[in-house]
């Protein structure tokens, strides 16, 4: 049996943060599929949407109290990867900031002032990101970045699939997350936020 | 990438980082001369002005807002002004007041996030933020700290920090009370301590050599002593001198081939040679026309941090939008320390007898930002035209690399691009909803 405390520490946030233009067609499905998840009301997770501003986009990585622990921030965005990947693929990557280098994030073509992969190194490199935070990133093949706010085809079928692995993260983590809820009411399930 | 060939030299980057949105980027150098530079924009206000047409008068503050995710108070303040032109309304000086309150904090967080996440790299070396947040993590965090500031006032004003949904044409759905505006007050007398360090911070850059003849052009306020954001009349360095609503035929938009974006110039200032109507808005252009209107704790920085109004360096920009967060600062201050409530928090404005036009401009953290609509007796708008900022400034950019470069052409490829990537930034363009991706190459034969 854990202490409440130790519990409270492998609990820390669980946290899905929604990247992307829902006026940008494909560069929507990031919020298509918070609203997806949001929809899932025993979801313990907290739904961000930090918009166009960069510095949110780095409070929403952030935790708003390291010394709460480590959790896990899933973070959903369109990507363009030029690997010949079809529309709706998804990739998904895995990481551990402060354990060893981050794949090469940094996409000079990224739409955001400040990038996801620079976000999250800015983010390290002024200690909000505790190390072992789990950091889950579903990447969607886009297809269509105009304007516009249809997903096509094969993206749109891409949101049902993400947002089920997003609730599979947060199912494996429930217990914990649930303690979490308890304790922290700003973060109770399907609590709105961002 | 460097790409050779027998008789061309291109430099390639896949697109420009740290700037608001996308946008490509071509320079061609031919025997030691740059014969070509060209900035493509992809420009979104097309497609709203259309949106625009057949909504209710009461509706752009709100749809514009939409343009920028960074200065969506700047939109909603032009759309307000010009609807409000339209309908034969002036808004009491105390909603006129807690407007510019507003703005305050959109300045200071839009300049917060561009002098210190996206332009301060350049000045000392650093590929990007998370390399100076390794080794100045303090600097870095005061710069948050300062924009989070400014997010506060947008949130205590206009209900939240982006896109804010207290704003209506008229004034504001609500007036805040004093007591909750006090939080923030606090937050400020804080800020402009982080400002003025950041002022001094700054004029400690080393700063490239340009200087450009740029025309600049900015609001200056005929009677009030103010430092220019609501109001004023648009004035310019070379004499001009107009009301704004003689903008709409002043400002000539030109399609030019390389891109979708419309090229704004002077109509009068055409054909007569160098600058064929080209100007620049924004900081720069604000300091040189209204340097003596600045509060005298921002004035006294400026001096300090050696700004003269008549400097043509645009990497000194970076002083002036440092300059102009303690001014907001500062003027915040002032406001919140005079507020009382306005009462109601908003006129009635309604639609216009007969089909009338109306004109907005105010000063976006970027410079001028021009709004037009016409609207008809039932409310519903004939038509609309948007002039932002990045589009006025699109043909100085393009001068500014062309002389910038020009006598460097013989430094190393990686480090003219990386000087390019700045000068492009000493405007912070605001291209963020740009369709195409800033794809920046320098081709030399």
């Amino acid at each position: 049996v854990t202490a409440p405390s130790e519990q409270r520490q492998a609990a820390g946030p669980l946290r899905l943060v929604a990247l992307g233009d829902p006026f940008r067609r494909d560069d929507g499905v990031g919020v298509a599929v918070a609203r997806r998840v949001r929809a899932a009301t025993r979801a313990a997770v907290e739904v961000v949407e930090p918009g166009g501003d960069p510095a949110a986009l780095l409070d929403a990585l952030a935790q708003p109290t390291p010394a709460a622990g480590a959790g896990i921030v899933m973070v959903v965005d369109a990507v363009r990867t030029g690997t010949g990947a079809p529309p709706g693929s998804v990739h998904r990557v895995e990481l551990e900031p402060g354990h060893g280098r981050l794949p090469d994030l940094r996409r000079r073509d990224s739409s955001h002032a400040l990038g996801l992969g620079e976000a999250i190194e800015l983010a390290v490199a002024l200690g909000r990101l505790p190390a072992g935070t789990r950091l889950v990133l579903f990447g969607v093949e886009g297809a269509r970045f105009d304007p516009g706010t249809e997903l096509s085809a094969p993206v749109a079928a891409a949101v049902e699939p993400v947002a089920a692995a997003v609730l599979r993260i947060a199912g494996q983590a429930g217990p914990q997350a649930q303690a979490t809820a308890t304790r922290a009411p700003r973060r109770a399930p399907g609590g709105r936020s961002g | 990438v460097t790409h050779k060939s027998s008789t061309t030299r291109t430099l390639k980057v896949d697109a420009l980082p740290r700037v608001e949105g996308e946008g490509a980027m071509l320079i061609r150098a031919t025997a030691g001369r740059v014969t070509a530079v060209e900035l493509r924009i992809y420009e979104p206000p097309r497609f709203f002005e259309a949106l625009l047409r057949g909504r209710r008068y009461t509706e752009p503050p709100d749809l514009t807002a939409r343009i920028c995710g960074i200065c969506p108070v700047a939109y909603q303040m032009s759309a307000c002004q010009a609807i409000e032109d339209a309908c034969g309304v002036t808004v009491p000086e105390p909603i006129a007041d807690l407007r510019r309150l507003l703005y305050c904090g959109e300045w200071i967080s839009s300049h917060a996030l561009h002098l210190y996440l996206l332009h301060a790299p350049d000045f000392l070396g650093y590929p990007s933020a998370v390399e100076l947040a390794r080794d100045h993590r303090a600097i870095v965090e005061r710069g948050l700290a300062l924009k989070q500031v400014g997010n506060e006032l947008l949130a205590a004003v206009g209900g939240r920090a982006v896109h804010p949904v207290n704003v209506r044409v008229g004034g504001f759905f609500r007036a805040p009370t004093r007591r909750e505006l006090a939080p923030v007050a606090e937050r400020l007398r804080w800020a402009r301590d982080a400002a003025l360090e950041t002022v001094r911070w700054v004029a400690g850059f080393d700063f490239p050599e340009l200087t450009v003849g740029h025309e600049l052009v900015a609001l200056r306020h005929p009677t009030n002593p103010e430092y220019p954001i609501l109001a004023g009349r648009v004035v310019s360095t070379q004499g001009l001198d107009l009301a704004v609503g003689d903008l709409d035929e002043q400002l000539v938009e030109q399609h030019v081939p390389h891109s979708t974006a419309l090229h704004a110039r002077l109509r009068d200032r055409q054909g007569q040679g160098q600058g064929d109507g080209r100007y620049l808005v924004g900081p720069l252009a604000r300091y040189a026309l209204n340097a003596d209107r600045l509060s005298p704790i921002a004035r006294q920085a400026a001096a300090e941090a050696g700004l003269d109004p008549s400097c043509r360096n645009p990497f000194r920009s970076i002083v002036v939008r440092a300059v102009e967060i303690l001014y907001a600062c500062d003027e915040a201050l002032r406001l919140l320390d005079a507020y009382q409530p306005p009462d109601p928090p908003a006129v009635p404005v309604a639609p216009p007898a007969a089909t009338a036009t109306g004109h907005g401009c105010t000063e976006a953290p970027r410079g001028i930002l021009y709004h037009r609509y016409r609207v008809e007796s039932d409310g519903r708008i004939a038509d609309a035209r948007i002039v932002p900022p990045t589009s006025q400034n699109q043909g100085q950019i393009e001068e500014d690399l062309r002389r910038f470069v020009e006598p460097r052409l013989d430094w190393p490829t990686e480090a003219l691009t990386r000087a390019c990537e700045q000068a492009i930034r000493n405007y912070d363009p605001c291209i963020s909803c740009a369709a195409h991706f800033l794809d920046l190459r320098v081709e030399r034969s």
